[in-house]
């Protein structure tokens, strides 16, 4: 378990909702409601789910784009360290629990401060989804690609546009774009750009928030191509939120499968196509249209759509559209259990008979 | 080939965008065919011209765009599947008595598509009021007649509604007599082209374009408070007939969905709603552009086997546009392969997966993840061309990795290898001239 560079434990975000003429508090739209996942070293994790169900979020909270509201974020810990952290915190003792408590603050990326904070975010970058929204208009790309090593003070001055230079090439990008604005690019080289820009503080875990869902089937691939040879090159860790399956299943090792906030599969890629135990990660991937018109599949139709996460069901969130729910689901929640062995997790009541 | 009834045939069209920097050709001499009875898939990058074509086939291009040549041939009438109509000939008012009630269209972004300040009941009935009046005063009326009462001041007032019901009917009807009498005509004039006839046809065209005339008691007693309420019991029809019309599309509580507004409504419903509003007057034709480009792989699901059902039961052909490749072997008959306004490739579907002749096809298709996804992914190098200087010759010849020096030189030929196979590229044509 030393192997893990993000661990995230029992994460929450809740986005207040406020009503009534003293905009008071009255509800919580629970996004994500206790999260527990682990990206390991070099892998890249595809996290898949429909619209709505957290996975933008998740991704925010991680960056630190939004305060979380809850849980912690190990950053590049060993397993020990963690484990004996999270005793601590359940501790009764109140000394070993504050001295957990202060622990925290050195390694959780939810609670750093300060100095701390910019080292860890040298390392963690991320690439948005739409590079027309995510690149400022009126900066040159020069500018674009060199502004995280001004922000972080990496190195001299004078070797940026060199070091810049360099960012381009390996995004394959030339000297002469250079001094351009965003506007005067494709779809595709904008999201090149913005990779350059991330790789730019050599970060060794990438958030990837649907890098390739703004652009067409032939600049996604290479975009795809592009990304895989990066992270051989470089060791790069992805995390990669898309709700495009196949793009997913093309470069992940890994998937985490999320519904209303909660993760409720996880497993190594190959597994979860062959033989998915959630009801919902079935639809999902019955729901794929597949680019060959000699397979017909048998599709399993989800109907309506994700409910609304302020007043998510009772029970098993997934039930209101299961066609296999049972009396059980309704009023128990199911957690995640392992299923033969510790790299495949489900959450479901009733998967070893399905 | 024969059996197959045409139900469109586009043939050398060109729409052109003039634009301040220059002219963006965005069609160069398209030409497709699409039949009774099938489902039509046009695939293709954005800015190949997928939207502009079935645009133009609604004649809907938005300034600066003009569709500046060829023809678009509609067999829409159903006695006489063999004539059709060159829509780009008519008038707009022609056009507007089409659109929506022949060809009908779901465009891609349901938010945009549907008016914010209007209920979704409202936006509906708008598609039954504009071609099918006569049929819901009809209803109406024979509605009113049943249930009207024996004596009293409500019977005045009931024989008072039915009264105007029926002389709003009477100019509806008269209206409609004319436009059968006048589109009779213009179909016999259809193929002439002497001097007497085109004048003829310009007269009719004109004379086609008056709108509905309606009595001026009616028009009086509709601007005159509170007997303007005559006309409430044809509101009610209309509720009834949208609220059956969103539960046949398996819309959940119709008749609360209707009272709402569209961003009440998720996406897919929103979807849904566009859908509706397509079939209320059960068009021949659908066009659906890009219909689940924005919604998630179940929703998409859910979509896509509603339209397939609808295929089935209740309209004629699908033309539907998509990027996405998967969808295409899924729901299409055959597909159209566009590039840069030019149709690259047009086969059945099996036909094209199995057996793709245009190196952009082809190239498309290995760009794909597919399910069993061995080596990376092939590409294409670069990206769509700026339209407004096309490459010579063949546009697709700077990114092909076939290409031949005819190709900057000379457009290629459509030809068909194989049956009902038709591909556009020299590596072809040459072979059949070395045969």
């Amino acid at each position: 378990m030393t192997d893990n560079i993000i661990d995230i434990r029992a994460l929450k975000k809740y986005y207040p909702v406020t009503g009534g003429v003293f905009r008071r508090h009255v509800a919580d739209v629970k996004a994500l409601d206790g999260v527990d996942l682990t990206i390991r070293k070099g892998e890249c994790l595809g996290l898949v789910g429909e619209s709505g169900c957290g996975k933008t979020t998740l991704g925010k909270t991680l960056m630190r784009l939004h305060p979380a509201t809850e849980g912690r974020i190990y950053f590049d810990q060993p397993g020990s360290e963690v484990d004996a952290i999270e005793k601590g915190l359940v501790s009764t003792d109140p000394a070993v629990h504050a001295k957990a408590k202060a622990r925290l603050h050195e390694v959780d990326l939810l609670s750093v401060g300060g100095k701390q904070l910019l080292k860890m975010r040298q390392r963690l970058q991320v690439v948005f989804q739409d590079p027309t929204n995510s690149l400022d208009p009126r900066m040159l790309v020069r500018d674009i690609v060199a502004e995280p090593l001004v922000a972080q003070r990496l190195i001299s001055p004078k070797l940026i546009p060199d070091a810049v230079v360099e960012l381009l090439g390996k995004v394959g990008l030339t000297r002469d774009h250079l001094m351009r604005y965003p506007h005067e690019f494709s779809g595709g080289q904008r999201q090149r750009i913005a990779v350059a820009r991330a790789l730019s503080t050599n970060p060794r875990f990438i958030l990837m928030d649907e890098p390739t869902s703004a652009l067409d089937v032939s600049v996604q691939a290479q975009i795809l191509n592009l990304l895989k040879k990066l992270q051989e090159e470089m060791e790069l860790t992805y995390l990669f939120v898309t709700h495009h399956l196949l793009v997913v299943k093309y470069i992940s090792n890994r998937i985490a499968v999320m519904y209303l906030g909660k993760l409720v599969e996880l497993g190594p890629t190959a597994d979860i196509f062959k033989s998915p135990h959630h009801p919902y990660t079935r639809a999902l991937l019955s729901a794929i249209p597949v680019p060959d018109p000699e397979t017909k599949r048998e599709k399993i139709i989800l109907s309506g759509d994700v409910p609304n996460p302020i007043n998510p069901p009772k029970g098993c969130r997934f039930h209101p559209r299961c066609a296999f729910a049972v009396e059980r689901c309704r009023v128990e929640e199911p957690v995640l259990e392992e299923v033969g062995g510790p790299d495949r997790i489900v959450a479901c009541h009733r998967w070893k008979e399905l | 080939m024969t059996a197959q009834q045409h139900l469109v045939e586009v043939s050398d069209l060109s729409t052109n965008f003039y634009t301040f920097e220059g002219v963006v050709r965005a069609l160069n001499n398209v030409a497709l065919v699409v039949n009774h009875g099938e489902t039509y898939g046009i695939v293709g990058e954005s800015g190949c011209g997928k939207s502009v074509t079935v645009r133009s086939m609604m004649r809907i291009v938005q300034t600066p765009g003009r569709i500046d040549g060829g023809r678009i041939v509609m067999f829409l009438n159903p006695e006489d599947k063999e004539k059709g109509i060159d829509i780009l000939d008519r008038s707009e008012v022609y056009m507007s008595s089409i659109r929506g009630k022949d060809v009908s269209m779901i465009f891609q972004e349901p938010g945009a598509a549907l008016n914010p300040v209007l209920s979704i009941e409202q936006q509906i009935a708008e598609s039954y009021q504009f071609h099918r009046m006569d049929e819901m005063l009809g209803l109406t009326i024979s509605r009113l007649q049943a249930a009207a009462p024996k004596a009293g001041p409500l019977k005045i007032w009931n024989d008072f509604r039915l009264s105007l019901l029926r002389r709003e009917l009477a100019a509806y009807e008269a209206h409609g007599e004319r436009i059968r009498t006048i589109d009779n005509e213009l179909y016999r004039l259809e193929d002439a082209s002497d001097q007497a006839s085109r004048a003829r046809k310009h007269e009719l065209n004109h004379e086609r374009d008056k709108p509905v005339r309606t009595s001026r008691l009616v028009g009086f007693v509709r601007r005159v408070p509170f007997l303007r309420r005559y006309r409430r019991p044809l509101d009610r029809t209309l509720s009834a007939e949208i609220v059956d019309l969103l539960r046949s599309l398996g819309i959940p509580n119709p008749e609360n969905i209707a009272k709402r507004y569209p961003h009440e409504l998720s996406g897919g419903m929103q979807q849904r709603i566009v859908i509706a509003i397509a079939l209320a007057c059960h068009p021949t034709l659908l066009i659906a552009d890009e219909p689940t480009s924005n919604l998630d792989v179940t929703i998409q699901a859910q979509i896509v086997d509603l339209i397939r059902e609808l295929k089935e039961t209740a309209i004629s052909s699908v033309i539907f546009i998509t990027h996405d490749l998967g969808l295409v072997a899924e729901i299409c008959d055959r597909v159209t392969v566009m590039y840069a306004g030019d149709v690259a490739e047009t086969a059945t579907v099996r036909e094209l997966f199995r057996n793709p002749l245009h190196p952009y096809a082809q190239g498309l298709l290995e760009a794909v993840p597919k399910e069993v996804q061995e080596s990376t992914l092939t590409i294409i190098p670069g990206a769509v061309p700026n339209l407004i200087r096309p490459p010579s010759g063949c546009r697709f010849h700077p990114r092909c990795k076939m290409k031949m020096d005819i190709c900057e030189r000379e457009k290629p030929e459509t030809i068909e290898r194989g049956a009902g196979h038709f591909v556009a590229c020299h590596l072809y044509t040459k072979d059949q001239s070395n045969d």
